[in-house]
């Protein structure tokens, strides 16, 4: 690979708690299965579009790291144990400090990253300086997805300014998000070129089953 | 659209590698040498050649015998010519152009070569790092749009451009912008433009690239370009510098508490060129104004009025002319101002770069700045003012981001553009007859095309035209020497021409042929290059 391809990174953080066993865990299995479909037939997300998976349940793991999408294997999803978000956090901190080249006088940065928070519960670990240290160094672009009843929304905001929620986590509500994650990882695919920096994201409208978080 | 034939010298290759013979440099006595030796440029630029020959060995397996007739005396002299700062302003905001001239990095161009989607040959490196085979799906999926038409979108711009012109001082200028793979994909228009003229002893250039965020971004990139070519027209047209002793550079590049230059032939194009800059944005804001209230552009923005904003652009200038020493030698004189990013840069005779701007980018791609009202403060653009001065350089080339990020990092980078430009004949290396070189009987061996080719494409109207372009790194590759002595030899460079032409009447069509059709992953914007050329040492 070319050490000059600018790429989009894309970080998905998807809770795989015990809560989320049986249907749902199946429908984020699908729902990443069609994205990647969506995504490889789109020629400007499969030059620049990078996908990496951390999970997290008791502990954090990047199953998959920054890889192109052709190449992008699905990854095993099991749903057990408990809320490990901070130890997510620190995760995609590291793996982003590890894997997103930045601008230098000897380097072409990639493009800012993609990040797509899932949870459906509330956080078993210690995660507000994780947190805190997200916001401040806003190493990307964070979308977090409060999903279902059950998930807590002000941990996310302490995280990020976008957050949006789902009422389900029946398959349909997860499909339509895993769509949405899909077309806005092609907008942004495709309106990568110069912006001011620090402006903000330009995202595609969520679908009915997605509600933004003001 | 006339070009002007120039001169062909008697022995070519005589003629490059001994340049101090036809083009001697300022003679400086021991205690100058001395002196100019302590600038930190000096110092700072001498070990271009040794660092990046000595890391192009190592990344060729069998380097063969590296003998380019560097002249390392002259050439370090000639490089304190090169010298674009001032030492007084390096407390400034700006970096010191000194770290951008000589950073510590790898001559990484062998690695850089243009990853084509349906390239067969990975190279080792690419293997290496990657156990994945080249990816290829992504060609198929590519799709033509014309430019929308009036009635759709207003402000239709010509999806591109391209135009030849005779300079000054043995310049040949040619420019060409396309529309991106993006653009054509989403059926949008091409945000980029250029503007080329000259003006009594002066050869200008802008390139401008508005803002791709922003729907009517190309207005303002087309304003900019002609409003500022425009203004330096009638500013420059009676300006001449005055020959003075170029090695004294605290004198030469001195510069006052506004940071613009001291002296008063220099201070005058810098005015000039601040006040091309200050009156193109002007303009933009008029190009904004004139469109409120228009129901077709509130449309387009999502029922808004457009705003100066919408017509974000950045802009890249460059004037050049050709200057005397106080012996009456010839100096390539140039001074840029940019705002945003792209490069402006010159290539030597042996393969060597000067850059000209340092980009403005933030952390991560795409991050920029463009015009505005901050940006076009005096002092701000003072700041930004580059002089470069230096022995007649091979070319200066101006780009926006669509080509310069093609070829990062822009040094050595821009030797490695240079040498595919005159690979694939859009550089002239040979005006017609009486060229000779001198070649053994091995020499004279036809390349086999694999050795130098890349696959290249056109997206068009017809579909996608495959084409296959010449790559210098392939060259360099095959041939197992570093590219910038591939670059240095001319000898090397006309074997490896191709022997047919790309499509295209002229050197600016070809220009625009090839920018439509190299291929680099993961680049699909509007591509704009102009090459200001001069085929023989003056």
């Amino acid at each position: 690979m070319s050490e000059t391809t600018r790429r989009l990174p894309v970080y998905l953080l998807l809770d795989t708690s015990g809560s989320m066993s049986g249907e749902p865990i199946e429908a984020v299995r699908q729902g990443v299965k069609a994205l990647l479909a969506d995504l490889r037939s789109d020629p400007q997300a499969i030059e620049t579009a990078y996908l990496s998976v951390i999970t997290f349940d008791s502990v954090a793991r990047q199953i998959m790291p920054l890889t192109e999408l052709m190449a992008f294997q699905e990854p095993m999803l099991r749903a057990s144990g408990a809320t490990a978000l901070g130890g997510a956090l620190k995760l995609l901190d590291e793996a982003i400090n590890r894997e997103v080249r930045k601008n230098s006088s000897t380097q072409k940065g990639d493009w800012k990253p993609l990040i797509f928070l899932m949870t459906d519960g509330m956080p078993t670990d210690s995660w507000e300086s994780a947190a805190d240290t997200l916001k401040n160094k806003k190493p990307g672009n964070l979308i977090a997805c409060a999903a279902g009843p059950g998930a807590d929304e002000k941990p996310l905001k302490r995280i990020t300014e976008i957050v949006i929620r789902l009422d389900t986590l029946q398959p349909d509500s997860l499909k339509a998000f895993f769509r949405w994650v899909s077309d806005s990882i092609k907008v942004t695919s495709q309106s990568i070129a110069q912006v001011a920096a620090d402006t903000p994201i330009n995202l595609p409208p969520p679908p009915p089953q997605i509600q933004i978080v003001p | 659209m006339a070009v002007e034939e120039q001169a062909q010298p008697a022995d070519f290759t005589a003629t490059i590698t001994v340049p101090e013979v036809t083009v001697p440099d300022v003679q400086l006595s021991t205690a100058e040498l001395e002196a100019t030796a302590l600038l930190p440029i000096a110092i700072a630029e001498c070990p271009i050649p040794s660092i990046s020959l000595e890391n192009l060995e190592n990344i060729e397996e069998a380097p063969t015998a590296v003998s380019i007739a560097l002249g390392e005396d002259c050439d370090s002299q000639s490089d304190l010519m090169a010298q674009q700062i001032d030492s007084s302003t390096a407390s400034s905001a700006q970096p010191p152009v000194a770290e951008t001239l000589c950073p510590p990095h790898e001559f990484t161009s062998v690695e850089n070569q243009p990853a084509s989607p349906v390239e067969e040959h990975a190279t080792p490196t690419e293997t290496a790092t990657s156990t994945l085979p080249p990816v290829a799906p992504a060609a198929a999926l590519w799709q033509y749009h014309p430019v929308p038409s009036e009635e759709k979108i207003p402000d239709p711009y010509p999806e591109y451009a391209c135009r030849l012109l005779s300079g000054e001082h043995g310049i040949r200028l040619i420019a060409a912008r396309m529309r991106g793979k993006k653009h054509k994909h989403g059926g949008t228009n091409c945000d980029d433009w250029f503007e080329i003229a000259t003006c009594g002893v002066w050869n200008l250039i802008a390139v401008a690239d508005g803002a791709g965020s922003k729907q009517f971004s190309r207005i303002g990139a087309k304003t900019a370009c002609e409003i500022a070519v425009a203004t330096l027209r009638t500013a420059l047209g009676e300006v001449r510098l005055a020959p003075r002793r170029w090695t004294d550079t605290t004198t030469v590049f001195a510069r006052d508490a506004q940071d613009a230059f001291v002296q008063t032939d220099l201070h005058l194009v810098g005015d000039a060129m601040r006040q091309a800059v200050q009156t193109a944005f002007q303009k933009i804001q008029e190009a904004a104004a004139v469109r409120r209230g228009s129901e077709r552009h509130q449309y387009a923005l999502g029922g808004r009025d457009i705003e100066v904003n919408d017509l974000a652009t950045t802009l890249l200038l460059m004037v050049q002319t050709s200057v005397q020493d106080e012996t009456g030698n010839p100096y390539d004189l140039a001074l840029s101002i940019a705002i945003g990013d792209g490069v402006i840069g010159a290539v030597s005779w042996d393969g060597k770069v000067s850059l000209m701007m340092e980009a403005d980018h933030g952390q991560f791609s795409g991050e920029t700045e463009f015009l505005s009202a901050r940006a076009v403060e005096s002092v701000r653009l003072n700041r930004r003012l580059r002089v470069f001065i230096g022995r007649p350089r091979r070319a200066f080339l101006v780009m926006s981001d669509g080509v310069a990020d093609d070829y990062f990092p822009n040094d050595p980078g821009l030797a490695r553009l240079f040498g595919d430009l005159a690979l694939n004949g859009l550089i002239a290396l040979s005006s017609g007859t009486g060229f000779e070189i001198e070649t053994t009987s091995a020499d004279a061996t036809p390349f086999p095309v694999e050795a130098l080719a890349v696959a290249g494409e056109q997206l068009t109207a017809e579909g996608r035209q495959p084409l296959m372009l010449y790559a210098v790194a392939r060259y360099a590759e095959y041939l197992g020497v570093p590219i910038q002595q591939v670059i240095a030899d001319p000898a090397l460079l006309l074997r490896g021409c191709r022997l047919d032409s790309l499509p295209g009447d002229d050197a600016a069509e070809r220009l625009l042929t090839w920018l439509d059709a190299y291929q680099v992953r993961g680049s699909f914007d509007d591509r704009t290059l102009v090459i200001a050329e001069r085929e023989s040492l003056l």
